[in-house]
């Protein structure tokens, strides 16, 4: 792994946000392989740039100063660059163990749950992402398929809320005392911690790189 | 984006009724209204979309309206704390 050696990531969080909101997805793209090239390293490219933009696009779309529209592109561009960096990230699966990470039934926002499923492949697990707006009978019968060691559920939307304790109870009524560790995250979670028991979860993170620490205590 | 807030808000409040969290629900309580306010809604919209429900919901699902109006009381008792903790920016600059 090179060494990291970028140092300032909130400038240059200000300078991707104003070159996506200007619709220079290219220049934007650009200024990720140079920092990439420079040293930064992927966790916190991931974490200190896509995430705290993704975070503050939101803030922008609450205030009314941006569109929809200029959410989705946004939100389009960050998931083709991160499509485009997923070659360097690509573990071995030497860790052999496996996680399966989708989004809640009706959960539309998956870049959250993507960064976790990559931040587990950087530690060499295989990982299985599902993405949005998942099925819970299609969730069950793929971890019948796939021995997962972990699964993660994503939620985004407070309203999504109840569908993740759904999921939770279709895994443990169809495997019981084999049914998969779940971990659980989202904005929600990350706003009302005493969530995470009311939806029957065994763990949960705040962020990806915290989800892999508490994926390995989960499965030691 | 009225229609989109009144699906939005019956999807919440099915999914309150079935995991509730005082913290979670008070936050999002305040993110719709500083949301919305900031794309033009007045605050006096859920003055009246509140009662209204209310009054439906008495009349034609007495155990949906039983469900949900603790909370529902709850916002309306406090439309006058949660107006100026939502003001959109443009209303706390002129405030100033
Ligand atoms: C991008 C985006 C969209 C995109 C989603 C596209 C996609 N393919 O994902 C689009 C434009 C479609 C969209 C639509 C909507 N959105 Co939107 N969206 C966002 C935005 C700006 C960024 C989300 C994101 O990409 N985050 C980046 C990731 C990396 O961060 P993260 O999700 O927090 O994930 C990290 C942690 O939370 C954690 N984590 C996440 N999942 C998991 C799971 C596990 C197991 C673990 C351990 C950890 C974990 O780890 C992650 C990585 O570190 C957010 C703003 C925000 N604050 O999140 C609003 C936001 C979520 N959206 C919002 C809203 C209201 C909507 C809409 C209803 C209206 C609108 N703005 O268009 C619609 C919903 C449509 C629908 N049918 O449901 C609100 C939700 C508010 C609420 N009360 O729930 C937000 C918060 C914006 C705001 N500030 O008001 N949105």
């Amino acid at each position: 792994m090179t060494e990291d050696r970028h140092a300032d990531t909130a400038q240059m969080a200000e300078q991707y946000q104003h070159l996506l909101l200007e619709g220079n997805r290219d220049a934007a793209t650009r200024l990720v392989m140079e920092a990439l090239d420079g040293g930064l390293s992927i966790s916190r490219l991931y974490l200190e740039v896509f995430q705290h933009t993704q975070h503050r696009i939101g803030d922008l779309w609450q205030a009314n100063r941006i569109s929809v529209a200029m959410e989705h592109y946004c939100t389009a561009a960050t998931q083709l660059i991160m499509a485009s960096i997923f070659p360097r990230i690509m573990g071995d699966g030497s860790a052999n163990r496996t996680v399966v990470g989708c989004c809640a039934n009706t959960e539309i926002h998956e870049l959250g749950i993507r960064m976790v499923c990559d931040f587990f492949e950087m530690e060499n697990w295989t990982t299985q992402f599902l993405g949005s707006g998942m099925p819970n009978d299609d969730v069950v019968s793929f971890l019948d398929r796939h021995n997962a060691d972990v699964l993660c559920i994503s939620c985004t939307t407070t309203y999504n809320t109840r569908r993740v304790k759904e999921l939770i109870d279709a895994v443990r009524s169809t495997f019981g005392h084999k049914a998969p560790p779940v971990m659980v995250g989202g904005r929600p979670f990350t706003m009302a911690p005493d969530l995470v028991s009311a939806v029957g979860a065994d763990a949960w993170a705040p962020d990806a790189l915290q989800a892999v620490k508490v994926g390995k205590d989960l499965t030691q | 984006m009225m229609q989109t807030n009144h699906v939005n808000h019956f999807r919440y409040m099915d999914s309150l009724a079935g995991i509730y969290s005082p913290d979670s629900f008070v936050q999002t309580v305040v993110w719709a209204m500083s949301a919305y306010r900031a794309h033009g809604f007045a605050i006096g919209y859920w003055d009246r979309m509140l009662r209204h429900c209310l009054d439906v919901l008495k009349e034609n699902s007495p155990a949906a309206h039983d469900g949900i109006a603790a909370q529902y009381r709850w916002i309306l008792e406090h439309l006058g704390d949660l107006e100026p903790l939502t003001a959109p920016e443009s209303e706390k600059e002129n405030a100033v």
